[in-house]
């Protein structure tokens, strides 16, 4: 089955979300910067009065490879998702075009990705000469998070 | 009830929400009756309630409920009349035949039949206690019968029905009886007897009419009062339906006049004069199998067979709300405001088409704005005001949650309520009950002891427990506190330590007790053991801090007793807040939690690095600075502004750059993302788009803040 997928690029690699998961795609301005925040959160942007996080997809992602180009900041962009009942922007490089990824393209033996911490992704696809790494949205945005807010004696 | 033409979901629908209302304030009352036994009042309401149960269900076609009912009203019927002591069986009975209903309404709005109970004992306990009776050999006897008074005259104690007819009502006086019913009156069919020594009866049959017209509302008598005089002998006995919002010791006292014979009062169900053809036939099925055949002659003839029950019934999606109707009067009168600056602006619409000054226009343009605001943002907090009810609906279940789990456990404990009318947002009633129940439950699990060593331990033998709520700066603060036998921090201590949790031998006591809100902790077998507190205590943490984004903590007092609090935010909610700036960071306090603002010199903090005190009043409270909680540390200065925040029993100073105003801020919730050390209860965007942070104040509580 053909799925619909917003691509965009990050520190010289290709990503996919599922289009379903997308609100919206702004421009990287007004982004609030938020006191001991974790370090993969870059600031919160105020979309209609709602409060939303933005992530660093580079940080949180955990992208070892060496891409030492600056983005272009006119070309960055953030994708505003929702994840369950939360919103939250992603921090993006650029954004390219909506594919369509066929199911069965999609290989979902993750350990053949190399510099992006492997629990985050559900698969990668090849399509024509490029290859994209598909996101796995609930668990970047839930992973990890739990503990450490619960946990006395860690601040 | 197929050709009421009344969608069916709807009918069932209201009829729950009025159960469930009947049906709490039939446990309530319960609770209170059974501890002032004597209290007639109690008694009456009691049987206003079970009476009014009894009806609706009735209507609804809801006959194993109805039944039930009708048998508590029996017995509660012969109590009111004095005949019958309340005792614990009885009581327990009650509260048997309570509990049941409860739970098939709780099936009935899941969308199962209320058939599915078992209600055999319940009913044969009610019956037992109703043949036990003094003077009442039969079986169920029905409550009007029993309430005459014992010492009444033979004739007096005949059943009252039989000399009653069945009274029809034409469509006026069937509405209102309804109107009636939504006031919740109640409905009483009365027959007056004149004494036959009497030789006019009419005008001493009219004077009962007058003494009860003065008190309540007639609906109906017969023979007529108004219009032209029957036949004199026919008002020898009278009839006459009445609704009132009193009882039916203040009817009996109208109708008592001289030359009166007999005056029997019987509670009447609003179904059996409003009630369509079907359902009404189907009240008199179960009604009349219950009563004397002359009660049973004057109802509708004929049963029903059980298929006129209600057919299949679907799931009801309880979705609507009650609210206070001052709050709607609020909102509605802002609506109005709305509509009057709508045509406002329509006429200064044409004004500019017709020509007008521009100026003066603009002026009044910009009159009608401002106004616009303010009815806006009243709008809002008339809307966020529905939203708000009194926790009350929370608490309400608790004295019979302690009632019965202390007897089930055999420890005797006092429950205090406090801050019942604290108003949470209604969002949050679901989501707290749990939790709460579970607290209190723990409570008198873990941590009252049993009488015995209660009293070795020279305290009272009744434990207590207190809940309290109030309304603490944007949070709402819960507290669960008893006085049993506290936790032991050493061996929570030991506990960590065998579980490998890293640096547990040095963690502070609080530290520990947190532990237990970890999944996985507090396991059944530690815990109660740990003599405490705590199975599922994560599960209680889950809730508040992750869905409800609170915070709980406990402290406690080793042999002395145990306290949990729970912090909740009021989302969706506006605040008074100080804004203040540091770090470059703008934040909010709500202003309940800043007890003033000062400033410090230098020279007066003492005590090393991170660590902090200053002078205050008599006490050295902790120094926090702003910068140093988010940013590089704290600017060195000779002097700062502080701001002396209080939160609950505890203070402290936190140095800050910049006082900056007073406002109302609108609470949004910041996600856990953001707040992973849990510092802020909220966040707000102000008007230019700047985020203001709202401090939670809680951390100041915190051992490593």
């Amino acid at each position: 089955m053909n799925k619909r997928y917003v691509s965009f690029s990050l520190a010289g690699g290709r990503y996919c979300i599922p289009v379903d998961q997308v609100l919206q795609i702004l421009r990287l301005e007004n982004l609030m910067e938020i006191p001991k925040a974790p370090p993969y959160v870059e600031g919160v942007v105020n979309l209609r009065g709602d409060i939303i996080p933005v992530v660093g997809l580079r940080q949180r992602l955990e992208i070892q490879r060496e891409d030492r180009r600056e983005p272009d900041p006119r070309k960055r962009r953030i994708i505003i998702v929702r994840v369950g009942t939360r919103s939250y922007g992603l921090d993006v490089d650029e954004v390219r075009e909506i594919v369509e990824i066929d199911d069965s393209s999609v290989a979902t033996d993750a350990t053949t990705v190399l510099g992006v911490r492997a629990e985050f992704v559900t698969g990668i696809a090849r399509r024509d000469d490029s290859m994209y790494i598909l996101l796995d949205l609930p668990r970047v945005f839930s992973a990890g998070r739990d503990l450490s807010a619960q946990l006395p004696g860690q601040s | 009830m197929t050709n009421t033409g009344l969608d069916e979901a709807r009918l069932r629908h209201a009829f729950l929400e009025e159960a469930e209302e009947l049906s709490q304030k039939l446990g309530d009352t319960l609770l209170a009756l059974e501890g002032d036994r004597e209290n007639l009042e109690l008694i009456n309401e009691v049987f206003r309630f079970t009476h009014s149960l009894k009806s609706e269900s009735a209507l609804m076609g809801y006959q194993s409920l109805s039944e039930l009912a009708h048998r508590m009203e029996d017995v509660l019927g012969l109590a009111r009349a004095g005949t019958l002591k309340v005792e614990k069986p009885v009581i327990d009975a009650i509260f048997a035949g309570s509990d049941l209903i409860a739970e098939m309404m709780a099936a009935i709005s899941k969308g199962n039949r209320d058939t599915e109970f078992n209600t055999e004992a319940a009913l044969k306990d009610l019956s037992a206690i109703v043949s036990s009776a003094p003077g009442n050999g039969h079986r169920g006897a029905p409550a009007a019968a029993a309430a005459v008074p014992a010492g009444a005259p033979a004739a007096a104690a005949a059943p009252a029905a039989a000399g009653a007819r069945e009274i029809v009502l034409n469509d006026v006086e069937r509405r209102q009886l309804a109107e009636a019913r939504d006031r919740s009156e109640s409905l009483y069919r009365i027959t007056v007897k004149v004494a036959e020594t009497e030789q006019m009866k009419f005008p001493r049959a009219y004077l009962v009419f007058c003494n009860l017209e003065l008190i309540a509302n007639v609906v109906k008598t017969d023979p007529a009062m108004d219009g032209e005089p029957v036949e004199d002998s026919l008002y020898g006995a009278t009839t006459l339906v009445v609704t009132t919002a009193g009882n039916d010791t203040a009817l009996r006292e109208a109708a008592t006049v001289d030359q009166i014979a007999s005056v029997d009062i019987e509670p009447r169900g609003y179904e059996e004069y409003l009630a369509p053809r079907g359902a009404r036939a189907a009240v008199s099925l179960s009604a009349a199998a219950n009563l004397p055949p002359g009660v049973a002659a004057g109802l509708a003839p004929g049963g029903v067979p059980a298929e006129t029950a209600p057919a299949a019934v679907s799931t009801v999606e309880r979705t609507s709300i009650r609210v206070d109707t001052r709050k709607l009067d609020d909102l509605w009168s802002l609506i109005a405001e709305l509509v009057l600056h709508k045509s406002h602006l329509a006429r200064l619409s044409e004004d500019l088409g017709r020509g007008a000054d521009v100026h003066a226009v603009r002026e009044e343009l910009s009159d009608s704005f401002d106004s616009l605001e303010k009815i806006s943002s009243g709008m809002q907090q008339a809307m966020m005001d529905t939203r708000m009810i009194p926790i009350s609906v929370i608490f309400n279940k608790f004295p019979r949650l302690v009632r019965d789990v202390s007897r089930k456990l055999g420890k005797p404990v006092e429950l205090t309520l406090a801050g019942e009318d604290t108003e949470i947002d209604r969002s949050l009633v679901e989501s707290l009950s749990d939790p709460l129940t579970h607290i209190i439950r723990n409570s008198l699990d873990h941590g009252i002891e049993f009488p015995e060593e209660r009293v070795r331990e020279g305290k009272n033998e009744r434990g207590r427990v207190s809940v309290t709520a109030r309304r603490q700066g944007g949070n709402i603060v819960i507290e669960i506190a008893d006085d049993g036998r506290g936790m032991d921090t050493g061996r929570i201590r030991q506990k960590a330590v065998t579980m490998g949790i890293a640096g547990a031998q040095s963690f502070s006591e609080a530290q520990l007790l947190d532990l237990v809100f970890l999944p996985g902790f507090s396991t059944k077998d530690v815990v109660t053991d740990l003599s405490g507190r705590g199975v599922g205590m994560d599960v209680v943490a889950t809730r508040i801090r992750g869905d409800l984004k609170g915070d709980v903590e406990l402290r406690t007092d080793p042999g002395k007793g145990t306290r949990v609090t729970l912090v909740l935010p009021l989302t969706l909610t506006i605040v008074n807040a100080l804004l203040v700036r540091g770090d470059n960071h703008l934040f909010a306090i709500p202003l309940t939690d800043v007890d003033s603002t000062a400033k410090v010199l230098s020279t007066e903090i003492r005590g090393e690095d991170g660590r902090e005190i200053s002078r205050w009043m008599e006490d050295d409270i902790p120094v926090y600075s702003l910068g140093a909680l988010f940013g590089k540390g704290r600017r060195k200065s000779e002097e700062y502004f502080a701001v002396v925040l209080r939160h609950g029993d505890r203070k402290a100073f936190l140095l800050l750059d910049e006082l900056i105003e007073e406002r109302e801020i609108v609470i949004k919730p910041v996600d856990d993302l953001l707040n992973v050390h849990r510092m802020f209860s909220g966040a707000s965007v102000l008007e230019d788009g700047r985020l203001v942070f709202i401090l939670d104040t809680s951390l100041i509580r915190r051992e490593n803040f």
